[in-house]
Formats: C-alpha cells, structure tokens, sequence
C-alpha cells in the first residue's frame, strides 16, 4: 500500500499486469519485424531467382541476427542504466 | 615561371636559351605564352614526384585488382545451396601481433587480403585474437583439453547408461506385472490419464503455438554443421595462423592440449624460478610494459618460498589493471617424448566433438601465413622497397586463403612443414629477440613437435592452386 506517496512499487491488478504483457509483447514483435525486415534488405537479393538460401546469404542472415540482437540488448541495457539514473537523480 | 626571370644580369646565351621554346602565332593571338621545358631542377622535382606517386597508385590499383581476381574465383562457392538447418564450414582464424608492434599491424592484413576471400566464398569464420603471448597456445590447448574432458565425460555415461538400462529393463517387468495383478481397471485409467497429463506438460513447447513456428515445416529439423557432414576430416573447417608467432602458439598449444595432463601440474621448484617463467609468458610484444613487469618480479624473487597463486594474487593486488599471469604449460617441449597418446584420443578413428561432430580442430588442416613487417630506423631503404611491392604480397596472401578455401590438402611433413613462414623470423628486430631469449619465451625457442602428433595434421598448400583456371 502507498501511504503519501511512500510505498515503492504499487501492486499492480490484475488489468495493469494484463496491459503490461501486452505492451512487453508489443516492444517484442516490434523489434522482430525490424530485424526481420533490416536483415532481409541487407542480405536478400530482391531479384528472387532461387528458392533456397546459398551460403553466402545464410551467413549474412546469421551475423545480421547475432549483431542486431547484441545492438539490441546493450542499448535496452544503457537505456534502462540512464532511466535508473534519472529516477534516483530527482524526479522533475 | 622558373626563378631565371627574375634574375637581372642575363648573359646572351641564356637569354638565346629563354627562346627556345614552341609556339606560333595562333597561340599568340589566343594570348599563350610560349611553351617552354622547366629548368632543370623543376624537372628533377616533378619526375620525382610523378614516380614516387605513381608508383603508389599503380601499387594500389593492382592490390585491388589481384584481391578483386581471387575474389571472383572462389564466388562460385558462396553460390551453392544450403539448406536451413545447416551451418557452413567455419574457419578458425589465430592472429598474432607481430614483434614491438600491434595487433592492427596484422588485423590491416587479416582486414585487406584474407577476409575478402574468405567472405565472398561464404565461408563463416571465427577469429581470435591475441595481445600478449601465449594466449593463443593456452586457448588451443584449453579448447583440445575441453574435448578430452567431454570424451570422457561422454564414454561414462554410455556405460552409466548401457548398465542402467538392464537393470531398469528387469525392474520395470517385476513392477508391471505387479501392479496388473494388484489394481482394478479403475485405477489404472486415472493413473494413465495422470501419466497423460505429466507428460504434455513436459512436452509443451511454445514452438508448437507460435505463428512463426507452428507453420513452419522445417521446425524439427535438427542444426547441423557441415563439416560434420564430410566424412574426411581434412575437408572439414580449417585453420590459419597470422605471422609465424602465432603458428608456434598453435602448434604448441596443440602438443600441450594432446600430450599433456588434464589438471594443471603440482609444481615442485622454487617460487622464484616460477616467477621467472610466468613473467616470460606475459611479455608483450609490445615492449612498454616490460619495465613494470621487470620490477614486480623483482619484488617476487625477494620472496622464493611463495607459491605460484600467491604470487599471482600479490600481482593482482599490486596492479590491479595488468591481467594476471597466463597459466603455464602443462607440458615442456622435452617430455613431448615420455609422454603417452590419452587413451580417449588413442583410437585411430576420427575425433570429433561430442555435440556437434565435427572433428577436432587437430584433424583439420592449417594454413599459415608469414606476415612480412620490418622495424627500425637502419631498414628504411628495405621498407620502401617493400611498400612499392605490396601487390606480390597481396597475391600470396589471396592466394593461400583461396588455397583453404578451396581446399588444397596435403599432409604435414614433420620435417619441413615445422619451419612453415620461418623467413618472416628474419625480420624479427634483433633486440627483441635476444630479450625474448633472457626472457624465455616461446615465440624465439625452436619449434619442437611430436611425431605422434604432428603425423595427424594437415596443411593447406597455397602451390596446389592451378595458375590455368584462373
């Protein structure tokens, strides 16, 4: 229970913690349509003339995916580390 | 013009010589002066110039022409199909600074003249890299040591499991007939539908509902390399080491991780001698660090009872920004000979590692590259002559990673194939190697190998490559 604004994080119902899984999974896709979309501009060649993969683009696909996922998580760590700073600094 | 002009007092002759000269009277009407060669000294200056950076460019040009042709020949390969489930072969690549120098040095070469190759054959590749000696041989070794670790661990558990499964085969008969006889019908069905339960909880996957997933017909398909695909261990992955150091690291490293124990050894001498070695493997090439660590280890021999963690740790606590010292070999070039083959790498068949199958990195083929770079003030006229001719060396280098890329096997000759890119050490600054010496390090002590070991490598022989198909 917050007692005049004193109270750490609030208990959330069961609505909030609805809304905040909807919106976890929204930054989720979010992010998996981008990747998907970045990668696929960067090693598909938009002529299409096979349906297979060739090496060339698999490994292209492979490194696309580990660097954007590790761009990904440093920067949600950094950001997180500067809203931490922010909220311990002083509220505005 | 040139300075003539300006100078007064002019003889007939020069004047008669400022004549001279091209022109007529169409350019005189256009308003050109008369063309006239420069003095000489222009001249000089100009040819100079035009040589010097001529030479540059057309140097440039040909490295990007030569690298562009090795390039395109081996394309054809990034071409090829691959199905979804399946990883390309991967190269290991070890770069090594190279003496009094930094790692860019040889990361420019590793930039220039092998990764093009080896990206546009769509191999994968993974590199690692070093700063100080020795951390490639204790890489090496530490990986060889995982696989023997995991063998074991492996060869266990299938006689764990070959002697449990008789006994639980035998345990679950008397348990079944038991409770057929004992239990109603009834029973029996809440009992299965339990069971049933239980077991769609464990087998509840997440792959099964998402979109992604669930359309997806190749979902079940199990990763696999390639190179655990062939069934000769010599066209799988490959190595190349960067500058003759790193070869040495390697094959060391190797000898060390096959030869050599498990566990680190109980070391029986004196503290200070230990010191001495653990500062030899620490040396940088570069040399800016060598005084500090000169002085630390004077302060260690004050001590010669410590032991080899102790020092390591006063180390640390006396500078905490110097990376503690490298572990030593578990195992000197002189026992290479007492040493026996481990029983779980004694077999004959090919080793491979447990999860992924694919051989050992010993069963897969090296290529070395010597990595020409002169130090010093005295070698002034040989660097220049050198930095005009980077295209045969550009050439060299395309054509050995095209050779790994493309496959030119041969086996190891323990008799020669242990000086491979031994020229380069003619460029190591002589200072450097007589430190090196004092200091014991492994990079200036010859290369000494095991014939046991050395019969299982293979090399990648940049000659085999056809001159015709190009």
């Amino acid at each position: 229970m917050s007692f005049l604004g004193f109270g750490g994080q609030p208990q959330l119902n069961t609505q909030q913690k609805i809304s905040a899984a909807e919106a976890e999974l929204d930054l989720v896709t979010d992010m998996f349509n981008k990747l998907v979309d970045n990668c696929h501009q960067k090693c598909i060649q938009a002529t299409y003339s096979e349906g297979d993969l060739n090496k060339n683009e698999s490994s292209c696909i492979d490194r696309c995916v580990s660097k954007y996922f590790e761009t990904n998580v440093k920067v949600g760590e950094n950001m997180q580390k500067l809203g931490n700073s922010f909220g311990g600094a002083g509220k505005f | 013009m040139s300075g003539s002009e300006d100078t007064k007092p002019l003889s007939d002759a020069t004047q008669k010589l400022k004549k001279t000269g091209y022109t007529n009277p169409a350019f005189k009407a256009m308003g050109i002066p008369t063309l006239r060669l420069p003095s000489r000294n222009w001249m000089i200056f100009w040819t100079v110039l035009t040589v010097s950076v001529s030479g540059i460019v057309y140097d440039k040009q040909q490295q990007k022409k030569i690298t562009k042709k090795w390039c395109t020949l081996v394309e054809p390969l990034s071409k090829e199909k691959l199905a979804v489930n399946e990883r390309p072969r991967k190269i290991t690549v070890f770069v090594a600074p190279p003496p009094s120098d930094y790692l860019d040095t040889s990361m420019t070469i590793w930039k220039r003249y092998v990764k093009p190759v080896l990206f546009s054959s769509g191999v994968d590749y993974e590199i690692f890299t070093e700063e100080s000696q020795g951390l490639i041989r204790v890489e090496v070794a530490e990986r060889i040591r995982e696989l023997r670790r995991e063998l074991i661990k492996h060869d266990a558990e299938l006689k764990w499991l070959e002697a449990e499964g008789k006994i639980w085969n035998k345990f679950k008969k008397a348990i079944t007939q038991g409770v057929s006889r004992l239990r109603s019908a009834e029973e029996l069905d809440s009992e299965k539908e339990k069971i049933l339960a239980l077991k769609y909880k464990t087998d509840f996957d997440y792959k099964n509902l998402l979109g992604v997933y669930r359309e997806n017909k190749n979902r079940n398909l199990k990763i696999v390399s390639q190179d655990s695909l062939v069934t000769d261990p010599s066209m799988s992955g490959g190595v190349i080491c960067i500058g003759r150091g790193a070869y040495k690291e390697y094959i060391d490293g190797l000898h060390e991780g096959f030869l050599g124990p498990l566990d680190p050894p109980q070391t029986q001498k004196s503290g200070a001698t230990e010191n001495q070695e653990t500062e030899a493997q620490t040396i940088n090439p570069p040399a800016k660090e060598q005084s500090s660590e000169q002085e630390n280890s004077a302060e260690h021999v004050e001590e010669p009872g410590a032991t080899e963690e102790q020092a390591a740790t006063e180390t640390s606590e006396e500078a905490p920004e110097k990376p503690k010292p490298l572990p030593k070999p578990y195992i000197t070039a002189a026992e290479y000979a007492s040493a026996k083959i481990p029983s779980e790498l004694a077999s004959s068949d090919i080793i491979r590692e447990v999860e992924s199958q694919i051989p050992a990195l010993f069963h897969q083929p090296i290529l070395v590259l010597p990595m020409p770079h002169l130090v010093g003030f005295l070698n002034i006229p040989e660097r220049i002559y050198r930095f005009y001719r980077k295209r045969y060396v550009a050439d060299a280098f395309c054509r050995a990673t095209a050779s790994c890329v493309l496959q030119k096997v041969r086996p190891f000759e323990p008799t020669m194939d242990l000086d491979l890119a031994k020229l380069e050490e003619n460029d190591w600054p002589k200072k450097w190697v007589q430190q090196g010496k004092e200091r014991n390090s492994e990079w200036v002590r010859e290369l000494q190998g095991d014939e046991r070991v050395l019969t299982k490598l293979r090399v990648f022989e940049p000659s085999m490559i056809d001159d015709e198909e190009n």
